[in-house]
């Protein structure tokens, strides 16, 4: 799939820096993310992989669109992007109803776009009854799911995972999976999954980037890129400097 | 799949006020009447004080202390409200683009709807108390539209500088405190020394106030020239303010409140 094409979204050199007070006067420079290069192609899962605190959350963000770099460019070739996002912004004392339609609408979807879809939220989310009920009283799974369930409707070109497949219990983490593997292979749709669970990663990603120390160590395809974070995590031995290699 | 434009935007913001004042309704077992019961025991409290203790006003001070009262509260509320709104939804901020101007936007939405039942109370009290309906009153809404203005002036600039400077927030509301003292809520401007009178002129709120008093009061029109002038400059604060919003737009998801 990938290599005949043209990327969607290119990377080179990124950089992101946060400015961290220290006192008054002072702050301090902190780079989030310093050297990034990657090709994200049409219908490509890819994965990325490292430690918690590498900046995998940022990388997400600047993809989303709600950061941009501090140095080095990205290029998005007209694509949107989303990040699937499991709370935003749930009001306590409204119903789960109302809150799949805020949420949706934040997402960017239009009301009546939300209100066709809701049976599926709701079918999907699990609520059954509940969803006219206020989420101040739903467990902290119950809003996950919803969370999820109204993300799922948002279908932009690239989804953005931040390792929320990993919320509610076993079998919602499941079926979650299940969902995005189906729309990958039905819809041809392109992720972007960060996460430091390699076999995560195995199991949704056909390609991969490794970053360490806010620097991408290896890209390519996710076996290659997982058995040199394998190798690392034991040895702690980095592969030598390899230049971008799009898969 | 995914919609974005103007439209758009205008709905969420209409949607979200909305949801954000029915919340508030649901968070209390009284729900909307608050918005009655506050103005109601604010006047109380400062008829209690100026009208009683201190022996102030007269036969009309009741209705003359609420249009006060009503219109400050309007103010000061959606401009504390705004000036948080961007850092409050910095997680938001963090998980999807959009522009950032909506959700002083939306705090100016939600607290029209809580005027409009203060705006209630003040209609019946006016009656009440024999201020009838006149000509004058169709003029209300041209007020009320300055007042967004003039809100709006304040609250776009602050919205975009509390993110970065948090200290920016408690300092408002201290400002806003010396401008409700000077703005002649509980007193008659016009019995201060003319030099007095030209010092406190420079507070907006109190042409907002005098003007929402000539019209709903003695059935006059407002001076059209001071409104025009505080429309005028509320329009450019209120475009800088958002020029400053878009122009910081990339940097309020890195704000990390710490």
């Amino acid at each position: 799939m990938s290599g005949t094409k043209e990327p969607v979204i290119r990377l080179r050199n990124v950089g992101v820096s946060y400015w961290l007070r220290q006192s008054l006067f002072r702050r301090r420079k902190f780079w989030a993310l310093r050297d990034v290069s990657f090709d994200l192609y049409e219908g490509d899962s890819l994965g990325v992989i490292g430690k918690n605190g590498v900046g995998k959350s940022t990388l997400l963000r600047l993809l989303a669109g709600v950061m941009s770099p501090d140095c080095g460019t990205l290029e998005n070739r007209g694509v949107s992007t989303s990040l699937l996002s499991l709370n935003l912004g749930f009001l306590p004392y409204l119903s789960g109803r109302e809150n799949a339609i805020l949420g949706g609408m934040f997402q960017g979807m239009s009301r009546e776009e939300i209100e066709s879809k809701m049976d599926a939220i709701v079918q999907f989310a699990e609520l059954d009854e509940f969803i006219d009920q206020p989420v101040s009283s739903y467990s902290s799974g119950m809003k996950a799911r919803l969370g999820f369930a109204v993300a799922f409707q948002v279908q932009p070109d690239v989804v953005l995972i931040d390792e929320v497949i990993g919320v509610g219990d076993a079998d919602f983490q499941q079926k979650s999976v299940a969902v995005m593997k189906e729309r990958m292979r039905a819809h041809d749709t392109t992720i972007v999954f960060v996460s430091h669970s390699a076999p995560l990663i195995r199991e949704l990603c056909n390609r991969a980037v490794w970053i360490e120390d806010r620097v991408v160590q290896t890209e390519g395809g996710a076996e290659t890129v997982l058995a040199a974070y394998d190798r690392f995590l034991k040895t702690g031995e980095k592969p030598q400097a390899s230049p971008a290699d799009p898969a | 799949m995914v919609v974005m434009g103007f439209r758009h935007y205008k709905n969420l913001v209409l949607h979200k006020a909305w949801a954000d004042f029915r919340a508030e309704a649901e968070r209390t077992y009284l729900g909307v009447a608050w918005w009655v019961l506050d103005p109601l025991i604010n006047l109380g409290v400062y008829y209690l004080v100026f009208g009683v203790i201190f022996s102030q006003g007269g036969p009309d001070f009741v209705p003359f202390l609420l249009v006060g009262l009503v219109t400050w509260r309007f103010f000061e509320a959606t401009v504390v409200r705004a000036s948080n709104s961007i850092l409050q939804n910095v997680s938001m901020i963090r998980q999807v683009a959009f522009p950032k101007v909506i959700f002083p936007l939306i705090s100016v939405a939600t607290c029209l709807l809580e005027y409009a039942f203060s705006l209630a109370l003040l209609f019946v009290v006016l009656i009440f108390y024999g201020h009838h309906p006149s000509l004058s009153w169709v003029v209300f809404p041209v007020l009320v539209t300055v007042q967004v203005g003039l809100v709006l002036a304040f609250a776009l600039p602050l919205a975009a500088a509390v993110p970065f400077v948090p200290d920016m927030y408690k300092l408002v509301t201290q400002v806003l405190r010396i401008m409700f003292y000077m703005s002649g809520v509980f007193f008659d401007i016009h019995r201060l020394s003319p030099k007095l009178q030209f010092v406190l002129g420079f507070n907006p709120m109190v042409h907002v106030i005098g003007a929402v008093r000539a019209v709903l009061m003695r059935g006059e029109w407002p001076s059209w020239p001071v409104m025009a002038a505080v429309c005028g400059v509320s329009a450019l604060a209120a475009l800088l303010g958002a020029l400053v919003i878009r122009r910081l737009d990339p940097l309020f998801a890195k704000r990390i409140a710490r």
